[in-house]
């Protein structure tokens, strides 16, 4: 039976979804766990940790990009009175090697530079002053060598290698059905080029973290997305048994990818491990923005054959993207590129080649979308350009390609029902004619545009396992304590998990309190990325809950006399579905657990139903869901400065069911502001591998002033068995469809095709006056 | 932060005694928007930190003998205001309204912005455009000075170590004069000048120019007067035509200024958006639009 | 280096404070005078995450020196909210909106906003805009923040009829 797809608008709320009707808590707008400490300013963030005879930690990072330590002074440093070690590579007991998927990076270079600002020695002092006098006391001589700056130069044969012996980082290729044949039958071939830059998180926060080691037992607090991958290297960097090392995040300012890697954790753990003391790092705006990893640059060639009906038959697309020195994440996201290449389209053909190099530019890792916001600003800006080709409407044209349920994907996926594109396609459509005026420009000088992205998303790692846990227990008091190792960032996962339990256990959201990403108190998580929170750490918070009530149905079942099949747990009180006046309170039954001496535990793990990815052709079931979405975008450029206004966004995501409906929303608004800044402003600029804009006057975010009218639109599409009450994710699909949608609109206001992003004020100016 | 002594005046006189005395190795703090940054990220590590901010004398707007004069430490919110800038400066008032953020105009005050001379500072372009001269005080004495002799470019205003910028003044305008002035920023707010265009105009009883003055911001080094475009300005009448009639003449003078630059590609056509702009806020301001 | 003395009026109490010269006003407030709520995210007066109300306007601490708050008076979001230890409408606004996420520029935003409600109780949606593009925000889009300073203004009494 398929699943009945609802649409939840905005200002609509209270008519609400046999989806959430049937949902006691779930669904629900609740105020999330972390607001109040977060309005009354006593939410405490890394840098705002102090300990008794703390000392202050900084990194001693080289200023060239490629090349060898020939010698290094640490003298003058250590004869300041006050500074207390000046440690290096030789100092690291164990591992010095980290890295999310493969151990490429040095916590502290022991062979060679291979990015400007690596990190070369760590020091602790007893003042933050004192540690920039040691860090500018130290000297360092450089062999410098020809650093890679270019994917070009790096696949050169005769150029430096970053690692090993090639610069290719990862290839990677997949082939669904016969492209050659096929393009050979399309009425129509669109072929084009796209390019993306090379971007920064921008998280507000700078990564901070603070280490104490004591009693034999190291302890990192730190801003993070994945306590349990810090553990293990620090803990492989110290040769510590894993149990021996507790990281803890620490309320978290924001993260969006670039708080995945390694930061402040191993070098304040170093720090303390020799010197017995508590250290805290807090790195500033430009060590932040010039160390941690950045959206990898990519540049994409597609050719794309249809019908003359619009039905697209076959999709080729060359990926090239530069993963700068250390692969991080880089992996990962040439892997979800490559499956998500061709877009939420059903289209039997599909050929993909995506490379990656090594090259000595900043580190590229995981950013809101690994690699998939990338390819939908070329299949989207392929689906826009076919429409425009044919005369086609462009959410017409989406809807005749799009997923639905039962379609195969590129990897040969047959998909289940959870699939509400079409859904999200028609709502844009709809809201668009209900709220935006005609597309005409509010003075002479100004073109108006009007654009369309989509996308899907699959949810968690891509192909591998990615497990997650959950510890509940329900207290005496029908209070319940849960315990998860997802890292809330300011998503608000930590209350998703609180809803997902109330609505398990048929207790109020109120009454539970959640531990989260503490490694001493909480099961593996895995990382906050992937949007795969909600979906994995939900699903294993929902059968945790489950398992603490088996136990409770038990004891219930027998009180009342009803069969454990027979009982509902709901708002406090546990009564039979056939007669709901036989009924007992929470309280009443817990006072029976203690008659009985029980307790009322459980603890869940959930792996997201996947298969490896064939390596020959990439065929496989990478992802269990796939979260969808379709945007539009309302602006206008001003053809006389090349600025962009950019007035109205449409943004349509099925998120299978919304746990948090504000939360969600939430995401959808800040996904398409990023989006736009993506599309327009914003650019990582680097000369000769150093990054010359990681400050905020530099790197331009969106304001308030900047930022459009929003109209978020929640579609639910049941999503059938999978995830906790059919939840998906949205964090990152929240950023993606945005991206192609700007472009285009841009795109159409001037009839120029631009197809590489940012397109700035500089690019709209040089276009306009070509013509 | 390196260690300094801290000074806070509460007088101009107090404070210039204090800059002759320290002359050698001090900064001055006025709203701090630029020198406390540069202080923190150790660009300049002074021995005496010259607060003025306490200085209330220095905070106040007036017109006298024809004179419109303007304290030092008058930060750009008093600016924005302020009913005399509101009404008779609306070209100073377009300036003060889009410099940085809420924050930043609450602190930064124009003697900061005139002393900084940034190539991408706000206000210079239209002190110029309005034919401001600054006063700057020693214990010595006092100049003045024009803006245009005072400001050779960033790091090179002609204030010597022992003297403080106290007033920036100009002519009040008559009511046949107008300025406009237009600033193309990246993005509503936080922005910097990426360029900036003012315009003097005084005119005639018939509607035509008299007299102009054409100013191009973040262009040079410093505010650009443009004679060429100034002259062919001149004996125009006073039409959107006529005006829109010299736009090239801005390119050829971009084109001219920056011509090997990569940003000139940019400029020589923002240029025109941006003069055309203030045009119209001229003639809005004569009523003839 | 001499230390000096800092009268001024923090959160609705006059504090005298022997302090280090040589600190930004954002340094002096957390770590002498314990207001953890004033963040730091740049250190140039770019995020508005370390904005404190000076003197009923809203500044970034970061670019001030500890010595000019000499005579004035401060408030960080610690003296903010009502004596009961209830939220402000501000606050509350930002809670029911579903304002805040990472949390990190709330601090920040609150007082934006108190700057502007304060001075001009009507604001209208452009003026809010206005006054809260200094501070940055890249969790939410701005949306729900603007809406609870919309809120704010209306839960005060100063909905512009």
């Amino acid at each position: 039976m398929k699943p009945e797809t609802k649409v939840l608008e905005q200002e609509k709320l209270e008519v609400t979804s046999a989806v959430q009707a049937s949902h006691a808590v779930l669904g629900k707008s609740v105020v999330k766990k972390d607001t109040m400490e977060k309005v009354r300013g006593t939410a405490r963030f890394a840098a705002d940790l102090e300990m008794p005879n703390m000392l202050y930690g900084g990194v001693f990072r080289s200023t060239i990009t490629a090349g060898y330590i020939k010698s290094f002074d640490p003298s003058a440093a250590l004869a300041i009175p006050g500074v207390a070690c000046v440690l290096t590579s030789k100092d690291i007991p164990g591992k010095n090697r980290i890295g999310i998927i493969l151990k490429d990076e040095p916590i502290l270079v022991d062979d060679k530079i291979r990015r400007y600002g690596d990190a070369i020695a760590v020091v602790a002092a007893e003042t933050p002053d004192l540690l920039e006098d040691a860090l500018a006391a130290i000297r360092v001589e450089y062999e410098e060598i020809e650093p890679v700056l270019s994917v070009e130069r790096a696949a050169q044969a005769d150029a430096p290698k970053i690692h090993g012996d090639t610069n290719v980082h990862q290839s990677k290729h997949l082939e669904h059905g016969n492209v050659d044949e096929v393009f050979a039958k399309c009425d129509i071939i669109i072929e084009n080029d796209y390019e993306t830059p090379m971007l920064s998180h921008m998280f507000i926060e700078p990564d901070s973290g603070l280490a104490s080691y004591e009693n034999g037992i190291m302890t990192v607090y730190a801003s993070t997305q994945n306590p349990h991958y810090d553990r293990g290297e620090v803990a492989a960097m110290l040769n510590f048994p894993n149990n021996r090392v507790s990281s803890v995040q620490v309320t978290t300012g924001g993260g969006f990818g670039g708080k995945l890697d390694i930061s402040v954790q191993c070098h304040a753990a170093l720090l303390s491990y020799y010197t017995n003391r508590p250290v805290k790092m807090v790195r500033s705006r430009k060590e932040s923005t010039m160390v941690s990893s950045k959206r990898h640059p990519m540049k994409m060639h597609y050719k794309t054959g249809a019908t003359k009906d619009g039905k697209i038959l076959a999709v080729e697309a060359t990926l090239l993207g530069d993963t700068g020195a250390y692969a991080s994440y880089g992996p990962a996201v040439i892997t979800r590129a490559a499956v998500h290449a061709a877009g939420p389209y059903e289209i039997p053909n599909v050929r993909v080649d995506a490379t990656f190099y090594y090259t000595n530019n900043p580190m590229a890792g995981a950013f809101r979308g690994f690699g998939v916001p990338q390819v939908a600003v070329a299949h989207e800006g392929q689906m826009n350009a076919l429409a425009k080709a044919l005369n086609m409407d462009p959410i017409d044209i989406r809807i005749l390609n799009a997923h639905r349920p039962g379609s195969m994907t590129a990897t040969g996926q047959v998909l289940d029902d959870g699939v509400g594109f079409v859904q999200c396609l028609e709502a844009v459509k709809k809201k668009a004619a209900e709220v935006l005026p005609p597309c005409v420009p509010t003075a002479p000088h100004k073109r108006r545009g009007r654009g369309y992205g989509a996308m899907y998303y699959g949810i968690g790692n891509t192909g591998l396992p990615n497990p997650a846990g959950a510890f509940v227990e329900v207290l005496p008091d029908a209070s319940v304590n849960l315990m998860v190792g997802c890292a809330d960032i300011g998503q608000g996962s930590t209350s998703a998990m609180a809803q997902i339990a109330a609505e398990e256990l048929g207790l109020e959201y109120e009454d539970i309190r959640v531990t989260a990403a503490n490694t001493q108190v909480t099961p593996e998580g895995g990382a906050t990325s992937a949007s795969r929170q909600t979906f994995i750490s939900g699903s294993a918070t929902m059968l945790a809950a489950r398992m603490a009530k088996a136990t409770l149905a038990e004891v219930a079942s027998a009180y009342l006399k009803v069969p454990v099949e027979g009982l509902v747990f709901r708002h406090r009180e546990i009564f039979s579905a056939a007669d709901p006046t036989v009924k007992m309170t929470y309280p009443e039954l817990m006072g029976e657990m203690k008659r009985l001496g029980k307790l009322a535990l459980g603890c869940g793990s959930y792996n997201p139903k996947t298969t490896g990815l064939n390596p020959a052709d990439m065929f496989g079931i990478p992802f269990e869901v796939y979260s969808y979405a379709a945007t539009l975008v309302d602006l206008e450029v001003d053809t006389e400065t090349g600025l962009v206004d950019v007035l109205n966004v449409i943004s349509a995501h099925d998120v299978g069911t919304a746990v948090n409906h504000q939360a969600v929303e939430g995401q959808i608004e800040g996904g398409v502001v990023m989006g736009t800044g993506f599309a327009l402003l914003e650019k990582i600029e680097t000369k000769d591998g150093r990054i010359t804009n990681p400050v905020f006057s530099k790197y331009l975010l969106a304001t308030s002033m900047d930022a459009p009218t929003i109209y978020p639109i929640v579609v639910e599409s049941g999503n059938g068995e999978a995830g906790p009450f059919g939840a998906k994710g949205v964090g990152e699909p929240a950023l993606i469809p945005t991206i192609p949608a700007t472009a285009d609109a841009v795109e159409n206001a001037l009839n120029i095709r631009f197809g590489k992003l940012p397109i700035q004020h500089l690019d709209i100016m040089r276009e306009l006056n070509k013509k | 932060m390196k260690p300094f002594t801290y000074h806070a005046p509460r007088s101009v006189e107090e404070a210039l005694s204090l800059l002759e005395q320290h002359q050698a190795s001090c900064a001055v703090v006025a709203g701090g928007t630029d020198v406390v940054i540069e202080i923190n990220e150790g660009v300049k590590r002074p021995e005496h930190v010259i607060d003025i901010s306490k200085i209330s004398e220095l905070r106040y707007v007036k017109e006298e003998d024809g004179l419109v004069k303007l304290g030092a430490l008058d930060t750009f919110t008093s600016l924005e205001r302020h009913p005399y800038v509101q009404e008779h400066l609306p070209a100073l008032y377009e300036t003060v309204i889009h410099v940085g953020s809420p924050q930043i105009r609450n602190l930064g005050t124009i003697g900061g912005n005139v002393v900084n001379a940034s190539v991408a500072g706000d206000s210079p372009t239209v002190f110029l455009t309005y034919g401001a001269e600054v006063v700057l005080k020693s214990t010595r004495g006092e100049r003045i000075m024009t803006i245009e002799e005072f400001n050779q470019g960033p790091g090179n205003c002609q204030i010597r170590p022992d003297e403080l910028l106290t007033e920036v003044r100009f002519p009040a305008p008559g009511k046949d004069e107008a300025v406009g002035y237009f600033k193309i920023g990246k993005r509503k707010s936080l922005a910097i000048v990426v360029l900036a265009v003012s315009v003097y105009i005084k005119r005639t009883a018939d509607n035509r120019v008299e007299d102009a003055r054409v100013i191009l911001g973040a262009v040079s080094k410093h505010p650009m007067r443009v004679p060429a475009l100034e002259e062919a300005l001149k004996g125009l009448p006073l039409t959107k035509e006529a005006l829109e009639g010299t736009l090239p003449l801005f390119t050829d003078a971009v084109q001219a200024a920056i011509a090997n630059r990569p940003s000139v590609v940019y400029k020589r056509e923002g240029v025109r958006g941006a003069a055309r702009r203030c045009f119209d806020q001229i003639l809005t301001q004569f009523g003839l639009m | 280096m001499e230390q000096i003395t800092i009268r001024f009026n923090l959160n609705g109490r006059d504090v005298s404070v022997q302090a280090d010269p040589n600190k930004r006003l954002v340094d002096f407030l957390r770590e002498d005078m314990g207001m953890l709520s004033v963040k730091e995210g740049c250190g140039e007066g770019e995020c508005g995450a370390c904005t404190v109300i000076y003197n009923g306007e809203a500044v970034t601490s970061c670019l001030m020196l500890a010595g000019q708050v000499e005579g004035g008076s401060v408030i960080t979001l610690e003296g903010v909210g009502k004596e009961n230890g209830e939220l402000d409408e501000i606050q509350q606004a930002f809670v029911e909106a579903g304002a805040v996420q990472c949390g990190y520029c709330t601090p920040g935003m609150i007082l934006s906003a108190k700057a502007l409600l304060d001075r001009n109780p009507k604001a209208t949606h452009e003026e809010i805009r206005r006054a809260m593009s200094g501070n940055l925000c890249r969790c939410t889009g701005y949306s729900k923040i603007i809406q609870a300073v919309e809120m704010a203004r209306d839960a005060k009494g100063g909905a512009a009829v």
